[in-house]
């Protein structure tokens, strides 16, 4: 068949000019519902009463906005690279040097403070189990977009479900640690601790928007949104998710292995 | 660890274990869902993983029940192709044997551009190199020092993982680029720090 022939056959959608055939969604209260539940979530640090609302609010704003579409903007400049994408790399830039300052913060006390007899305290092999599940993790999430690809349902939500499982493993591994030091008189008022807290609560709380963003996918992937011909925001996605897994592969390296 | 905080850790991860994976391997045999995430919390709960992989062997050669949810959570066709009108018959796979239930299952299909084997040999390679770094962390035995081969090593890792899952190895170089423009400003807080 002949390229001319083909591009009859094609519907007639697909001759319409890109920039003139957005189709912009309606308002919707979604992001800021996620946003305020989150909120919630995050003062529930401070305040354990108020987490069950916050996680309700939060899995209601994740609820609605697994009906919202996901648009592509067609962008007239560097259409060669893809809009939503390039944004994610932009995001993962500002990401390395926020995660940089924290890391090298940690590493600047480590030097001056030498922090003596903490290695002894730290539970290595249950950071190995928590280092162990974000990689296979991370390998779990390009299966299901290598399935996603292929439109294998069945194995993107295995592999999904996967991914679920270990990123909340990983985040109670990391409460038993913290409540392990804590029980040995290890908190925020040693210079260890400052460090150690700041470091692993900011990558725990990536670690927990990236079990709620995957929720949100699975809610959207359930409706039919994504398939072989829209995987980009399971692949978004996997970007983010990998990036957590980096940042723990530094912080792993740093922490715990190095005395 | 305290024995109080093991047990806790064996509850835990066995029963959060157990109640995900559980319904995943009995999905489509003549057991329900809801039962099994229960059976699966429980069986967890008591025997974490040794009694959890008995179990989901013995649930894996329950016999299948017929299909009857949406098309498009069962079988290999493309929503796009559903809206279309197409049916395709469910690709089940062979599932009476163990590696067969775990190909059907897990293993996504072959198309053109697939990057399997590498995710594999990458996941392989990351699993050897932790192993490597947490046997230089913990041997007392070794006579040299660990920060130069630790830090090399968590390296590649990472290299490892940017190049392989996050894609910039088969993607546009002006990905690449936007990332890498992160590291001379990262470059400079670390600079600062240094000095302060």
């Amino acid at each position: 068949m002949s390229a001319d022939t083909q591009l009859e056959h094609l519907p007639e959608s697909a001759h319409r000019d890109p920039v003139v055939d957005i189709e912009m969604p309606p308002p919707s209260s979604a992001p800021i519902i996620l946003a305020g539940g989150v909120a919630v979530l995050a003062l529930g640090m401070v305040l354990p009463f108020v987490l069950p609302v916050g996680l309700i609010v939060a899995l209601f704003g994740i609820w609605k906005m697994g009906h919202f579409p996901e648009v592509d903007m067609h962008p007239q400049w560097f259409t060669f690279l893809n809009d939503r994408k390039f944004g994610m790399w932009v995001f993962l830039a500002s990401e390395v040097m926020f995660f940089t300052a924290l890391i090298g913060a940690f590493v600047a006390f480590k030097l001056d403070d030498g922090f003596a007899g903490i290695h002894e305290e730290l539970n290595v092999m249950l950071a190995t189990v928590g280092t162990s599940a974000l990689i296979v993790s991370s390998f779990a999430v390009v299966m299901a977009i290598e399935a996603l690809q292929s439109n294998d349902r069945r194995v993107f939500f295995n592999w999904m479900g996967i991914t679920l499982a270990l990123g909340l493993t990983f985040v109670c591994i990391q409460a038993l640690e913290w409540h392990e030091l804590f029980g040995h008189h290890i908190d925020e008022k040693t210079l260890f601790g400052t460090a150690f807290y700041l470091t692993t609560g900011f990558h725990g709380l990536h670690v927990m928007g990236g079990v709620l963003w995957l929720v949100l996918l699975l809610v959207k992937a359930r409706r039919g949104e994504y398939s072989a011909d829209n995987h980009l925001g399971v692949e978004l996605f996997g970007l983010y998710w990998h990036f957590v897994d980096i940042v723990w592969i530094v912080l792993f390296t740093v922490i715990y292995l190095i005395e | 660890m305290d024995t109080s905080l093991l047990i806790t850790f064996w509850l835990m991860s066995g029963a959060f274990t157990g109640g995900v994976v559980t319904p995943i391997v009995a999905a489509n045999r003549r057991i329900g869902e809801w039962g099994t995430m229960l059976l699966g919390l429980v069986v967890g709960a008591v025997g974490n993983i040794f009694l959890l992989v008995p179990l989901w062997l013995g649930l894996s050669r329950l016999p299948r029940r017929a299909t009857t949810g949406p098309a498009w959570q069962q079988d290999t066709v493309s929503l796009a192709e559903l809206r279309a009108g197409v049916t395709v018959q469910p690709d089940t796979g062979d599932q009476e044997s163990v590696l067969g239930f775990l190909k059907a299952n897990f293993w996504p299909t072959s198309r053109e551009h697939s990057h399997r084997m590498a995710y594999v040999g990458v996941f392989f390679a990351l699993a050897v190199i932790t192993l490597i770094e947490v046997v230089l962390s913990t041997w007392d035995g070794i006579g040299f020092d660990v920060v130069g081969p630790l830090v090399a090593l968590s390296t590649a890792k990472v290299i490892l993982v940017v190049m392989f899952f996050m894609h910039l190895r088969y993607d546009h170089p002006w990905y690449s680029w936007i990332f890498a423009s992160a590291l001379p400003f990262a470059g400079i807080v670390l600079l600062v720090l240094s000095v302060v």
